[in-house]
């Protein structure tokens, strides 16, 4: 049994959130805006390694991508990080791979997915990353997609 | 107004129910195109509070926009429909202000004003649109660093007084879109650490 309580503002808890509802995973919510995890009784402190613990096989992503999104999340800000994932995903449009480590989803997508979308927060226009907002397209038209405040959903 | 016709995306960057950003001399505009493939480039601004268009979403023959849900049909950029007053019909002035749109070359072209010159004519090569480069930096810092190479042409886009993007065609097989890639963001690199 898998439980996950946090703050609806945290992307800590939103990137677990979104595992979940897109993997498919049955879990609790629990009331509290702490952020706790637990999974068969053994409790999380670290939300990335919770990710990586608690993700499918077919989640799991290659290790490059993901230390990139832990890179990102660390430096929302950094405009060489867009631009290298921008760069990457150009190329993989033209490859047949729609996402970050090839043709299907993994965690090292949803590790990125906040600080991408939320960029201007960060001061950040996504308008010179164009491979980044289609990207974000099809993160937002995965079946099981869900939002936290700050970013919407797309129709169909 | 006078103006001139620039590139501001290439024809793939415009996917199938999506909004492209992007902008041309200051002006933010929403690319999009229809689900029979027909290319729109707008102003990026909802004619009812502002709100940019590219919050909003591509149904395939309107653009809705996400703070209250109007939508405006491809073409015309006149509004289809208000959901606060499902009755309505929307005057003929309810629209969004639109801009002539071309592809060409595997490249969209616009215009904000009327262009003294045509769209550069390239012949039958066939031409392979590179990764767009933004570059930050004015146009009148850009230009001066282009090289002349065969086989690719290199356009540019004043984005804003600091902004620009470089768009490139390449018609030689010999080099891969990675080669080509690999040497405009070196030529990025360098112009922006030049720039003051």
């Amino acid at each position: 049994m898998i439980s996950l309580s946090g703050s609806p503002l945290s992307r800590e808890a939103y990137r677990i959130r979104l595992l979940f509802d897109l993997a498919g995973l049955a879990y609790e919510k629990l009331e509290s805006t702490d952020l706790r995890i637990k999974a068969d009784g053994e409790r999380f402190d670290d939300a990335w390694r919770a990710l990586s613990r608690l993700a499918p096989p077919d989640w799991q992503p290659d290790g490059r991508w993901f230390a990139f999104a832990r890179r990102l999340a660390s430096s929302p800000a950094d405009t060489a990080l867009f631009r290298e994932l921008d760069q990457h995903l150009w190329f993989g449009e033209r490859a047949g791979a729609p996402f970050l480590c090839g043709d299907h989803p993994t965690i090292a997508d949803i590790g990125c997915f906040p600080e991408v979308m939320m960029s201007e927060q960060a001061g950040l226009s996504r308008m010179p990353y164009p491979a980044l907002r289609r990207w974000g397209d099809r993160m937002r038209r995965l079946p099981g997609f869900t939002v936290m405040p700050g970013i919407f959903t797309l129709p169909a | 107004m006078t103006s001139s016709w620039y590139p501001v995306a290439s024809g793939s960057d415009l996917v199938a129910r999506h909004i492209f950003h992007t902008a041309l001399e200051g002006q933010e505009l929403a690319l999009w195109r229809d689900d029979a493939g027909l290319a729109n480039v707008w102003e990026n601004r909802c004619p009812h509070r502002g709100v940019r268009l590219t919050m909003g979403a591509n149904l395939g023959t309107e653009l809705r926009c996400q703070y209250h849900g109007w939508r405006f049909s491809s073409g015309s950029g006149q509004c289809a429909s208000i959901p606060a007053h499902p009755g309505f019909v929307p005057s003929q002035g309810l629209r969004v202000k639109t801009y002539p749109c071309v592809e060409r070359h595997g490249l969209v072209w616009t215009s904000l004003g009327e262009a003294e010159a045509d769209i550069p004519d390239l012949g039958t090569a066939a031409w392979q649109p590179l990764r767009a480069l933004f570059v930050e930096a004015p146009m009148a810092a850009v230009a001066p660093q282009l090289p002349e190479q065969d086989g690719l042409m290199l356009f540019l886009q004043p984005v804003s007084e600091t902004q620009t993007v470089i768009h490139g065609l390449s018609a030689d097989p010999a080099f891969s879109l990675r080669q080509h890639d690999d040497a405009l963001t070196r030529l990025r690199d360098r112009i922006e650490s030049a720039a003051p």
